[in-house]
């Protein structure tokens, strides 16, 4: 071989190999802090960033400017990140766990045992291995993988139902994993010679050390029966579902555990079906269940056609928000609860008594409200999106999507900042602009991303745009991939720091795809301790 | 000069070939559907308990086969398909019935081929026909199974 040939393979290698080096930064991530500690920011799932935790305000959102972009391996990104001092976690689709560098975005390491699945809040807790991070896999259940290496300790789901899926973001607090509990039927409803349905949502406790389950506590507790047969010979069953799909939320000073459910799968309704859970959260047993929409049976078949939809098709009004524990002017302490029907309520959290409801847009099977509110304590503010996207059984109301600012005392609406969606707004932005996603607010901002994939803050007392940024566009990215933006969906946007992050596109229930994970930083240092600094 | 196109050693036309594996197509899923239906051997969740049963697919997908066409392949060598398109397999060499540890163990595999076409694996059909494409019609799992596909003695192609 020429010593010119040499030189030509070596000039090649390095042109292709040059992208790769760009991407890869294998090192050992700082896991002495992690941020959020929950889904909801805190146990209590306020979703309130406070000013020690992010550095971004109303006076200085309008200084937010994209840092990077990074492609992501899938177009249904459905994670919630987590951060430290240098590193941000991330759910990259079929690349599984990804641990990226904050400053650049390039990987520290990956773990692909929970390819194609890492789908809720990644979390972190302190174990015996050291720092660890939790998340829920949608088929294969709850991991721990070791923060610094990326290595699994461990990875293991309820044993109680034979078809889980878990779509909801895990709790870890005390030692304990509060994992929730949907079922895969209401997929698998769609296949006419499936007898649909026998399974149960519910809330499995889990080590947080081994992951054995410590309780389990099933939504529909009667077994299901035979109810009729179809095509000759499937069997149909019920009841079923009240699926467990949205974050839990716990009351530490009462020692309560508190979710929302899902409709029934398939008839006899069950009184559990759209209803908010409070269960002892050191025991799994029933304090009090307060269902809010009654004999709602709806399962994919009734949007696919198929036999097993139920014969009273319902609304499919679940509670995907996760309940908000928060205190009101007075010092009273109550659980708001929102579900897709845009029925906002505020419970007496030891009896689940309603102390006030209200009702916003039109709701529908993907909301109304879908999957977060937040609240400002200080302010005395309860913050609503809501979507109102045109899918349910009943689209004659009119739908009003926007975000709403209630009093945390009485509900009254203080401010509404409506989206417009006629018909122009629609054909200029190519979608629908409601608000689905889960929002976040922090000292006298919100944050929230809507279906059209509008990133925008808002200021916290007037509702105000403060900023927006178009996320449905293409990226470059500094993975190299090929990357668009699209509908802001699931669990929206995170502030951390001098940061805010997100992903945009969700093509999992027809919204706009996308794979993009966006992180953006305000230009100025909001203090002396500079960017990024924690 | 037409070696092997006399009546009964002939090559089957290529549009009966198709014609059969149409109806073997259409047939077999069915019957294993009906199979299906009466055994609920996919109707409920713990059938499905770890991901997508395939090998309960699988058994389905067998017994289905045998049902339709195991009696045929026996005696004369024949799928339903292929039966109603008048043609046959036959042993490459002795042009006799083959075995039929040969129809099932060795040809039969190939048969789902046709159906991965509808999950995108397309690929793998057209590599098993394209061989076809040559002088002797011989497709992947002719080879395979040391058989060729003939015309019915008295039935002109």
């Amino acid at each position: 071989m020429t010593m010119f040939s040499n030189v030509r393979i070596a000039v090649i290698t390095l042109l292709f190999s040059g992208n790769a080096w760009a991407l890869e930064c294998a090192s050992v991530p700082n896991t002495e802090k992690f941020f959020p500690p929950s889904w909801g920011i805190d146990v209590a799932n306020t979703r309130y960033v406070t000013p020690e935790n992010s550095q971004i305000t109303a006076d200085n959102a309008h200084q937010l400017q994209l840092k990077w972009a990074y492609g992501l391996n899938t177009q249904a990104p459905r994670f919630y990140p987590l951060v430290t001092a240098d590193t941000i976690y991330i759910g990259d689709g079929e690349n599984g766990l990804v641990a990226l560098d904050r400053e650049r975005g390039c990987v520290r390491w990956r773990n692909t045992d929970a390819a194609g699945g890492a789908a809720s809040s990644i979390v972190a807790a302190q174990t015996s291995f050291g720092p660890t991070l939790f998340f829920a896999h949608r088929e294969k259940g709850v991991f721990a993988i070791h923060a610094a290496s990326g290595k699994t300790l461990w990875q293991r789901g309820t044993y109680s139902e034979p078809l889980p899926l878990y779509s909801g973001s895990p709790l870890v607090a005390d030692g304990v994993i509060y994992v929730p509990i949907s079922s895969q039927e209401i997929g698998l409803s769609m296949l006419p010679f499936y007898g649909c349905c026998t399974t149960s949502g519910g809330m499995a406790a889990l080590d947080a050390e081994t992951g054995e389950q410590l309780w389990y506590l099933p939504t529909i507790e009667e077994a299901a029966q035979v109810t009729g047969r179809q095509l000759l010979f499937v069997q149909k069953w019920g009841p079923s579902g009240a699926p467990v799909w949205s974050a839990p939320t716990l009351d530490r000073r009462r020692g309560l555990l508190f979710y929302g459910t899902g409709e029934n799968y398939s008839a006899p309704a069950t009184a559990t079906s759209d209803a908010i859970f409070a269960i002892d959260a050191s025991t799994g047993q029933r304090r009090w269940v307060n269902q809010f929409t009654a004999n709602d049976t709806f399962n994919m078949a009734c949007v696919a056609g198929g036999l097993n939809c139920p014969e009273q098709e319902g609304p499919d009004l679940d509670f995907g928000a996760p309940p908000l524990l928060a205190q009101d002017s007075q010092g009273r302490e109550l659980l708001f609860v929102a579900q897709k029907s845009g029925a906002v309520s505020a419970l007496d959290p030891a009896t689940g008594e309603r102390v006030w409801s209200q009702k916003f847009g039109r709701g529908g099977y993907l909301g109304g409200i879908h999957w977060g509110l937040a609240a400002d304590i200080q302010r005395g503010l309860l913050y609503v999106p809501v979507s109102d996207y045109p899918a349910g059984l009943d689209l004659t109301a009119a739908p009003t999507p926007g975000l709403y600012a209630l009093s945390l005392d009485d509900g009254s609406v203080q401010w509404f900042a409506a989206k417009d969606f006629s018909e122009q707004a629609q054909a200029k932005l190519g979608f629908w602009p409601g608000l689905s996603a889960g929002i976040v607010a922090a000292d006298g901002v919100v944050i929230a991303g809507d279906l059209a994939g509008q990133l925008e803050a808002y200021d916290a007392l007037t509702g105000a745009v403060l900023w927006r940024y178009t996320t449905a566009q293409p990226f470059t990215t500094v993975n190299g991939l090929e990357a668009k933006g699209g509908s802001i969906d699931s669990h929206g946007p995170l502030l951390v720091d001098d940061l805010l992050l997100v992903s945009s596109g969700y093509s999992g229930v027809g919204m706009k795809s996308g794979n993009a994970f966006l992180v953006f930083q305000l230009t100025k240092p909001a203090d002396a301790a500079g960017p990024g600094a924690r | 000069m037409l070696q092997g196109r006399e009546h009964g050693d002939m090559n089957a036309a290529v549009w009966r070939r198709v014609t059969a594996a149409a109806i073997d197509f259409v047939i077999v899923p069915s019957v294993a559907m009906i199979v299906m239906l009466i055994t609920g051997a996919l109707e409920n969740a713990e059938a499905w308990t770890d991901g997508f049963p395939w090998l309960r697919v699988v058994l389905l997908g067998v017994v289905g086969y045998l049902m339709v066409n195991g009696v045929l392949l026996w005696r004369c060598g024949q799928t339903l398909g292929k039966r109603l398109a008048k043609i046959k397999i036959v042993d490459h060499e002795s042009g006799q019935v083959p075995a039929l540890w040969k129809l099932i163990v060795l040809r039969a595999p190939f048969f789902p081929l046709m159906h991965a076409t509808l999950i995108g694996f397309w690929y793998l059909l057209a590599l098993d026909l394209l061989m076809g494409l040559r002088g002797d019609r011989r497709c992947i799992h002719d080879w395979v199974s040391g058989t060729k596909v003939v015309a019915v003695a008295g039935d002109k192609n």
